[in-house]
């Protein structure tokens, strides 16, 4: 029967039941603990019980380590090897108390195969299970393998030094000493662009004998490169980043011309294109620098050098334009003109005239401009940048994950993540959006006629998260630092706003942009768009996305303002904030958490270059043309060298640090130094040297010399860097940009060092057991390999190497030994690329037979086990 | 009247008991799923302890073995016959002992001959079941010839 609490009270009085009843119902209220408590006892009966054990079968290695002192103690008469007593039978072996491993060792230096043969046998008598191999030199001797080891995961290695004397008074007393060298040495050359070369299609004249070329510019856009009025090949390079490319073919003996076209005002901010000639390397007292062809708009920022006491110059200047040109140097003008086809020849005379007659020209980099003259639109004033970054701050901006994830619990929430269990670090969307935020207000900031202005968004502009446009960048990451999360998302309300900012606090002649950022999808109207279409193509029309679109096209057309967009994780909703982005004349960036901050500095530098668009022409229907026959050539004393030049470049600055360095060889004498800039649309304002002995910087080209107004002066691409201020060793310089002669910003990640020496070039070997040779693969600075034969009459099967992957070579052969030295000497930086480029038949090898001297041999024995 | 408000509180103090109970047993739930998490956590890091240790003492063993001192069976870097059948003659207490393992072991080397007879193993081969073992591969010198020697050693 089952009792009705609700009327057991009313029909019974009985205490003894009412009893009963109440403690039916406490029992009632232990059940699910009751439950819980015996899984309890289970759970921990499992625990108690089954202990942590499991069986193993596990081998242990040691095997490496045994082979090669067992190897060492045995003597080669002792061994109970069929091979080796047919050795000592057939006297290939003499000594006979010499270890196993010395006795391989010694046919090994002296080229025998009787190595292989004796170590095999050894190796096969084991009957190992595991793969083990003996290695002489990193040469595989003997091996006993199922499988390669190029597959294997895990490898053990024991190493060992072996050396010997053979002083045998038999015939293997002759020891061998070689000599390599290369008897011609090809000529190279870099012919550099820019600071700026445009507007228009652009010819190189590279000279005759060409017969390869290596180049790297930084290109307005995607262009067509040809050689020799040949077929074009279409490159797409990236407007900012230097663009690499090779060319081994069109070539003739002739003047060889690299033509570089485009359908658009093709310009390149910066490059080199280094050939090598089919010639002889000749040192000269003077220099020619050419001019690049340019069909289109005459607009060159560039520079020469003066690597010596300056005597004379000469500039040739061959154009066509219909409008006054003008070239300067330094600060100089020193022509202006214009017809068909003008040839004109500013002499020395003239030009030690007007330059002050050459003083503080030696050994400097000078800028020179040549251009159009009186054109008001090809001289804009630099513009001023005002941007609006306007951050969505929306609650899902509040999502967070811990940096550690041992355990699923750490990613719960930010008391888990930074508890003593995960002990980790708590990052939110938002703390990102602040960190990306203050990135993009120090880039744009970083030139003090910039301002920056901060909008932060939820379902309405949050106005104490907000900020005028202005340059004070502390500031300005106060109030990000403020910003917290929460609420809907308008994303329209952000553009509206920085908008109506814009138009108060900025002037149109201003570069007018707003950067907005969403992690979402808008859920907010604005009144101020009125009915919307679907712009986003969402199948809804009029909703909030599509309002944040009309904001965007309303800012771009009946502003000029330009709306950046980006979609910041998952979430957030591409197509609109794509849409965003076409209507309002910028550009569309999206990534996901660990992309952010990057995409912010994307955007910084795109706004910085857009604004200082000073260096680029923009006109229609103007035909100009500065013909690749025109030169500045100069006269300078300088001493001269007999040696061979080899030249180098360094790895590029990178983004961690402003600062390039470059290693000069102690054996060679640096002949030239030089650092790249790519200068963007800025100038190379400033580059120095550190200076070891005082610990400071030493400027070595200041562009303020010549003007505080850069628009009027070259832009050097190249700045040579004295010889006076290099030394052996280690060496760091600085490059500076600027847009005046104050607000400098650090150089370009892209910029190295190009740096020569000259040096003797020769290798020579010790006295050791064998000349025979080698095939060797060599690669060279620019990436490619080479099979080369030394001597070419080698005719056996040894594999020689000089890679950036290592080194592989026989020491006890005195040819081998001679080249790796020879190589070694070409290999400036010691990144096992040869800087230089030669043919098989342009390296001679002597070789020298020596008679009863008795000689060492030395070789690194390895044994490796793998698995 | 009254006894409605009566009624009323009696269903209220229920309830109570009911959610009392729900979070008691939510906890002692709780309790032990974090048992067995920990435990999870630290069940393999347990066992590779175990086999690291096998690992030691069976390296350490070996090095005994190949060696010239002690209950070594190595003279002059190369197995010494003598000395082997000396170790071979140990008792198993005795070869335990001399090597400082509490484990079941046995060696093989290549052509191996005890008394002129040819032999398998030396060591302590009593046992069927096996729970780990581990296996040390070493070389050595046997009568002029670099051969292979094996220690099992097992639990």
């Amino acid at each position: 029967m089952k009792i009705n609490p609700l009327n057991f009270n009313c029909l019974c009085g009985n205490e003894q039941i009412k009893k009963r009843q109440k403690m039916r119902k406490n029992r009632r209220g232990y059940y699910f603990s009751l439950d819980a408590f015996l899984a309890l006892v289970i759970i921990l009966g499992i625990v108690l019980f089954i202990k942590p054990s499991s069986t193993h079968v596990s081998q242990e290695v040691n095997v490496q380590y045994d082979l090669l002192e067992v190897l060492s103690n045995i003597k080669i008469v002792e061994l109970d090897n069929s091979e080796a007593q047919a050795l000592i039978f057939s006297s290939n072996i003499t000594n006979l108390n010499q270890s196993v491993l010395e006795q391989i060792g010694e046919f090994y230096a002296n080229s025998d195969m009787n190595a292989e043969i004796l170590a095999n046998s050894i190796l096969n008598d084991l009957g190992l299970d595991e793969n083990v191999g003996l290695y002489f030199n990193n040469m595989l001797i003997a091996n006993s393998n199922e499988t390669d080891l190029g597959g294997a995961k895990d490898v053990w290695t024991s190493r060992q030094i072996i050396s010997g004397i053979n002083n045998n008074v038999n015939s293997s007393s002759s020891g061998f000493s070689s000599r390599a060298f290369l008897f011609s040495e090809n000529k190279f050359s870099y012919f550099y662009l820019g600071g700026y070369i445009g507007d228009g299609n652009i010819t190189l004249d590279l000279g005759e004998n060409v017969v390869f070329t290596r180049g790297e510019a930084v290109f307005s856009g995607p262009f067509n490169l040809s050689v020799n009025g040949g077929s074009a090949v279409s490159y797409n390079a990236t407007p900012g980043e230097p663009f690499g490319f090779n060319i081994s073919s069109g070539f003739v003996t002739d003047n060889n011309y690299l033509y570089f076209t485009s359908s658009e005002n093709l310009y390149i901010a910066g490059g080199f294109v280094k050939s090598i000639y089919n010639e002889s390397q000749s040192i000269h007292t003077n220099g020619k620098f050419k001019f690049p062809g340019i069909k289109g708009l005459i607009n060159i920022y560039d520079s020469f050098y003066v690597p010596g006491l300056l005597q004379s110059m000469e500039v040739f200047l061959n154009y066509t334009s219909p409008y006054n040109v003008f070239f300067t140097i330094g600060n100089r003008t020193l022509y202006s003109g214009n017809g068909t086809n003008v040839e004109y020849t500013l002499t020395d005379a003239y030009l030690r005239n007007n330059l002050n007659d050459y003083l503080g020209m030696d050994y400097k980099t000078i800028p020179f401009r040549f251009g159009l003259e009186n054109v008001s639109y090809v001289l804009n004033l630099t513009r001023n940048a005002d941007v609006f970054s306007v951050t969505d701050l929306s609650g899902s901006m509040g999502e967070g994950w811990c940096s550690v994830t041992p355990y699923f619990i750490c990613n719960w929430n930010q008391a888990t993540c930074e508890g003593f269990l995960c002990n980790g670090v708590w990052t939110t969307k938002l703390d990102l959006a602040k960190q990306a935020n203050n990135v993009f207000i120090d880039a744009v900031l970083s030139s003090s006629i910039n301002r920056v202005g901060l909008i932060g968004y939820e379902g309405y502009v949050r106005m104490g998260d907000s900020y005028d446009l202005s340059n004070d960048v502390v500031a300005l990451h106060n109030v990000v630092a403020g910003w917290n999360d929460g609420g809907g998302t308008c994303i329209c309300c952000g553009i509206n706003e920085g908008v109506d900012r814009l138009n108060n606090q900025s002037v149109p002649e201003n570069f007018r942009s707003i950067v907005v950022m969403t992690d979402g999808e808008a859920n907010v109207h604005c009144p101020k768009q009125g009915v919307t279409p679907d712009l986003n193509y969402n199948g809804i029309t009029d909703d909030a996305g599509d309002d944040a679109i009309k904001a965007a096209c309303d800012a771009y057309d009946d502003y000029g303002i330009i709306v950046y967009a980006i979609a910041f994780g998952d979430d957030a909703d591409k197509n609109t904030t794509e849409a965003i982005a076409d209507c309002g004349g910028g550009d569309f960036y999206s990534g996901n958490v660990s992309d952010l901050v990057d995409i912010y500095e994307d955007v910084a530098e795109q706004i910085i270059n857009a604004a200082y668009s000073e260096q680029t022409i923009v006109a229609q229907g103007v035909y100009t043309e500065v013909y690749p026959s025109s030169y500045i050539s100069v006269d300078f004393d300088r001493t001269l060298s007999h040696k061979l030049l080899i030249s180098a470049e360094s790895p590029i600055f990178g983004s961690t640090a402003p600062i390039g360095n470059f290693s000069l060889p102690f054996d060679a004498a640096p002949y030239e130094v030089s650092v790249t800039s790519y200068s963007g649309s800025r100038w190379t304002s400033k580059v120095e040297i550190y200076d070891n002995n005082l610990g400071g910087w030493n400027t070595i080209f200041n562009l303020s010399e010549y003007g505080d107004i850069y628009t009027e002066l070259g832009d050097p691409y190249l700045i040579n860097i004295p010889l006076s201020e290099v030394r052996p060793g280690e060496n760091s310089v600085r490059v500076s940009l600027g847009v005046g002669s104050e607000n400098f910003t650090s150089g370009s990640q892209y910029n190295k060092i190009i740096y020569s020496v000259a040096k003797n070039i020769s290798g020579f070997s010790p006295i050791v057991a064998s000349a025979k040779g080698c095939i060797w693969t060599i690669e060279f600075e620019d990436g490619t390999n080479s099979t080369m034969v030394f001597p070419p009459s080698y005719s056996g099967t040894e594999i020689c190497s000089y890679t950036s992957a290592g080194y592989v070579f026989n020491p006890n052969d005195a040819i081998d030994y001679a080249i790796y030295d020879l190589l070694l000497s070409l290999d400036l930086d010691g990144d096992g690329r040869v800087e230089t480029k030669f043919e098989e038949n342009e390296l001679t090898i002597a070789s020298f037979e020596v008679n009863g001297i008795p000689f060492v041999w030395e070789t690194e024995v390895q044994a490796r086990v793998w698995r | 009247m009254e006894q409605f408000l009566s009624i009323k509180k009696s269903k209220g103090k229920k309830g109570q008991i009911w959610s009392f109970d729900l979070v008691v047993a939510t906890i002692i739930f709780l309790f032990g799923l974090l048992i067995l998490f920990y435990y999870a956590i630290n069940l393999s890091s347990q066992s590779k302890d175990k086999l690291d240790e096998f690992f030691y003492e069976g390296n350490l063993a070996s090095e005994l073995i190949l060696s010239e001192v002690g209950v070594g069976i190595l003279s002059d870097n190369k197995v010494n016959q003598t000395k082997l059948e000396n170790f071979d003659a140990l008792s198993d207490n005795d070869k335990r002992n001399f090597l400082g393992l509490n484990f079941n072991f046995y060696f093989s080397i290549n052509n191996m001959k005890i008394s002129g007879v040819p032999r398998n193993y030396v060591g302590i081969l009593n046992t069927t079941e096996v729970d780990n073992l581990i296996q040390t591969t070493r070389l050595t010198i046997y009568e002029n010839k670099p051969v292979k020697f094996q220690l099992f050693v097992w639990k």
